[in-house]
């Protein structure tokens, strides 16, 4: 209770900057190329730098849209579009899967039905409210040196196996969210929860290791390129695989006992005001032009399977272990508040011990 | 069949509605048990480690918007949607509907549906207490649901039941039009052949028609025979009146003939006379022909009355009296005055006259004709019997069955008659249900003998 009550605080404390920062935060802008334009206006959990060049693909294709792109955290979406309701963006982007459902269940977005969101898979979209537009996995990162000549553990329980051999090495060198900051990690760590029977044996692990948090995927692979850390744990795939391909140091493992995937989603606000806009874009977002655009553009890895198996630098995977969060109200109970008190309780009595 | 169809509609609404309501009321039940059974007691506080496997549940109705909050007591919040149990307590008043399903004793489940936030929803609540050493919890569980998923179950449910009485009352439309043409198409058969015949054909009509349908074919038949009797008779007759008709005009032809070159004055009035009579005799003949239309006539038309068989004799005796006592013969009547029968008094009175004038005809000068009504007990009850008795030459028994006969004439006739008179009277007494009998009488002479069916006047009974 005393940490849910600092969590809130905390909250509070977030919506209160938080508020201020939206009337003080600069969006991307992409001015439009014609003189009767019209303003699409985006809230991203992505990168700035990261996205930009999707959206400047997707400009190109309509030159008489100016985008407003403001990048804030998976949580900072979710929050910003109900503090500032009354100025809503067309489209929400974010890879917390739970607060999307949350917002369509709660009523807060409009249902969209057309020729490419009906080619998203069913386990892709819920109600036709929110959209999946990346298939991302979590992946485990090693630092090669640390490695050695010995292979890469496959699944939890090589992991597992390898921590305890090395035991001594590896204290302090596990990098993991900070799931109490990071909404990806909380929900890639609750989905662990639900998924596992290893999930137990993790965190006392990672508790008996000095496992260190991270409120930034890149910390974590910046800290595996230097040497700093010898494993990060559920790390985005999509990011990790970017660092691994400028740094031989840093290798990639889709974990075979089972692999978690999440969605990037989109949402069209129910009150959002260039509706026509917001619907332009999440059909380009779906189609195989944006999905590929995407791919080439981006280090997204693409929903659409024909465009991934197009994509040769994608990691292989067979079905069978891919264990997807799922896009609908299942995904509201690691959202339930005794919950996340209770999963965040666990985690921190496990590693906050070592600080 | 329209109204068969509608009901079977309502019901099969009804019955869809109902079945998707308690399949996702189970869901709903389901998931709220599940939750308190992870429901805990920590340090003094209720801990609520909800099971993912409840919202997967739930998420079979994969469409479904989902809200839900647990509370305890008077309805602090412990999780879920804040505000949510008040709000929904305060809506659903005292609407809430008793679960049937109630798998434990001591925990209440309730249902109410409504709407909540512009949509509608189905909501449990489930309450049940936790105990502890030193206190107990009262726990409530509020899981609302949108009902879409309950909504196209029951319409799918629906639509299948639809589909299937339409294809019934088609199918069943289809069965009776091929029934009934096959039913009646043995009529359209025996209509097409009746209609082609020729109005002379009186041949049965001879087709295998279904068993229902002998009946009619054999009705017609039937009527088809009884027709060509008819006619038969009719040929006949007519036959017979032109023939009767066509004698005494070829005799009063050569009379008057005769009487145009007779030169003797004598002989020439002697011819005359014969020409008159003659005219008479044919005239009595035309009289009788008419008498029997239009006596046929009558029973067409006329009821049967009750009337006194006395009387009508009397009145018939009173009539013929003049004539017979020109032939110096006497008549003699003796009957009960009460009796009454059912009758048509012109015809019975054309009967009378017929068989009394005949038996003046036949009497002898100076003998009586005894004319007598009686009571008469017979195994079948009581008749009326009404007798005329003659004291003539009788008529021997080989001729008395011809004696009703149209047109007969008896060879000891004295005086040439219609031959009509006789048939006319026993064409009557058959119509008045009469048995009429010739006897012979003592020491010689006839004895008619007619038996009414009595109808007893109260008097007698």
């Amino acid at each position: 209770m005393k940490h849910l009550a600092l969590i809130f605080k905390a909250l509070t404390y977030l919506c209160f900057i938080g508020t201020a920062y939206v009337h003080a935060k600069t969006p991307l802008i992409f001015p439009a190329q014609s003189e009767n334009k019209s303003v699409l206006k985006i809230y991203g959990g992505a990168d700035k730098m990261e996205i930009a060049p999707f959206l400047s693909a997707f400009q190109k294709k309509y030159p008489f849209v100016q985008i407003d792109y403001y990048e804030l955290s998976t949580f900072g979406v979710y929050r910003e579009f109900l503090a500032d309701y009354k100025d809503p963006p067309d489209i929400l982007l974010s890879s917390a899967m739970n607060l999307q459902v949350k917002l369509v269940n709660d009523g807060y977005a409009q249902s969209y039905n057309s020729e490419q969101t009906s080619k998203l898979p069913d386990w892709a979209k819920w109600r036709n409210e929110v959209f999946g537009f990346t298939y991302e996995t979590a992946v485990i990162a090693f630092n090669k040196n640390f490695l050695g000549d010995e292979a890469a553990p496959s699944s939890r329980n090589e992991l597992l196996e390898l921590i305890r051999r090395r035991s001594e090495e590896i204290r302090g060198r596990i990098g993991i969210y900070d799931i109490t900051q990071v909404g990806i990690g909380y929900l890639l760590w609750a989905h662990d929860r639900e998924q596992s029977s290893s999930y137990g044996r993790m965190l006392e692990s990672f508790g008996a290791h000095s496992t260190r948090v991270f409120r930034r995927s890149a910390n974590i692979l910046k800290a595996l390129a230097e040497d700093e850390l010898y494993i990060g744990y559920n790390i985005l795939s999509s990011y990790a695989r970017t660092w691994a391909a400028l740094n031989p140091n840093i290798i990639v493992v889709q974990p075979q006992d089972y692999t978690s995937v999440i969605m990037r989603s989109a949402i069209i606000p129910k009150n959002a005001k260039n509706v026509i806009g917001a619907r332009r874009f999440v059909d380009y977002l779906l189609s195989t032009q944006g999905q590929t655009d995407m791919a080439n553009l981006t280090n997204f890895d693409p929903i659409n399977n024909e465009v991934r198996t197009k994509q040769k630098h994608l990691l292989d995977i067979a079905e069978g272990q891919l264990r997807p969060v799922p896009l609908g109200i299942e995904i509201l109970v690691i959202d339930d508040q005794m919950k996340r008190q209770i999963i965040v309780q666990e985690w921190e009595n496990a590693l906050l011990e070592y600080p | 069949m329209v109204i068969i169809t509608l009901i079977t509609y309502l019901m099969a609404n009804n019955y869809s509605k109902n079945a998707a309501k308690v399949s996702y009321d189970r869901l709903l039940a389901s998931a709220a048990i599940q939750i308190f059974e992870n429901t805990h007691i920590e340090y003094q506080e209720i801990m609520i480690d909800l099971p993912s496997a409840t919202f997967k549940t739930l998420s079979m109705a994969s469409n479904d918007r989902l809200v839900y909050q647990i509370t305890q007591n008077e309805g602090e919040h412990l999780t879920g949607y804040e505000g949510l149990y008040k709000h929904i307590l305060a809506k659903a008043k005292n609407n809430w509907q008793r679960s049937e399903y109630d798998p434990r004793d001591n925990l209440v489940m309730q249902f109410w549906e409504g709407d909540y936030k512009g949509e509608n929803y189905r909501f449990i609540l489930l309450t049940d207490r936790l105990y502890e050493v030193s206190e107990s919890f009262d726990v409530h569980i509020l899981i609302g649901q949108t009902t879409q998923a309950r909504d196209q179950l029951a319409y799918e449910m629906n639509f299948n039941v639809i589909k299937m009485v339409i294809l019934t009352f088609l199918v069943a439309i289809v069965l009776i039009f091929l029934g009934v043409n096959e039913i009646l198409r043995p009529i359209y058969t025996i209509n097409k052949k009746i209609r082609r015949r020729s109005p002379t054909d009186l041949r049965p009509i001879d087709m295998s028609v279904p068993k229902e349908m002998a009946d009619l074919i054999s009705t017609i038949n039937h009527f088809i025979s009884q027709l060509e009797v008819s006619l038969n008779h009719l040929k006949r007759f007519t036959g017979e009146v032109a023939h009767q008709i066509r004698t005494p005009l070829a005799g009063l032809k050569s009379q008057a003939q005769n009487a145009m070159e007779e030169n003797d004055k004598e002989i020439r009035t002697e011819q005359l006379n014969r020409v008159l009579y003659s005219t008479d005799l044919l005239d009595s003949t035309v009289t009788q022909l008419l008498n029997q239309a239009t006596l046929a006539h009558r029973f067409h038309s006329q009821p049967l009355v009750t009337l006194s068989l006395s009387e009508l004799v009397k009145s018939v005796c009173r009539d013929v009296a003049v004539s017979a006592i020109q032939r110096d013969v006497i008549i003699t009547y003796q009957g009960d005055e009460s009796l009454m029968i059912n009758g048509d008094s012109f015809a019975l009175s054309q009967m009378l006259r017929n068989i009394l004038e005949n038996a003046i005809k036949f009497s002898p000068q100076n003998k009586e004709v005894n004319v007598s009504t009686q009571l008469h007990s017979t195994d079948n009850g009581y008749i009326a019997r009404l007798c005329v008795a003659d004291q003539g030459v009788g008529v021997p028994d080989s001729e008395k069955q011809h004696v009703f006969e149209r047109f007969y004439k008896s060879k000891g006739d004295p005086r040439a008659g219609s031959g009509l008179g006789l048939s006319i009277a026993k064409e009557v007494a058959q119509h008045h249900n009469a048995v009429i009998k010739l006897l012979d009488n003592t020491p010689s002479g006839l004895i008619f003998e007619i038996n009414f069916p009595l109808m007893l006047t109260e008097d007698e009974h």
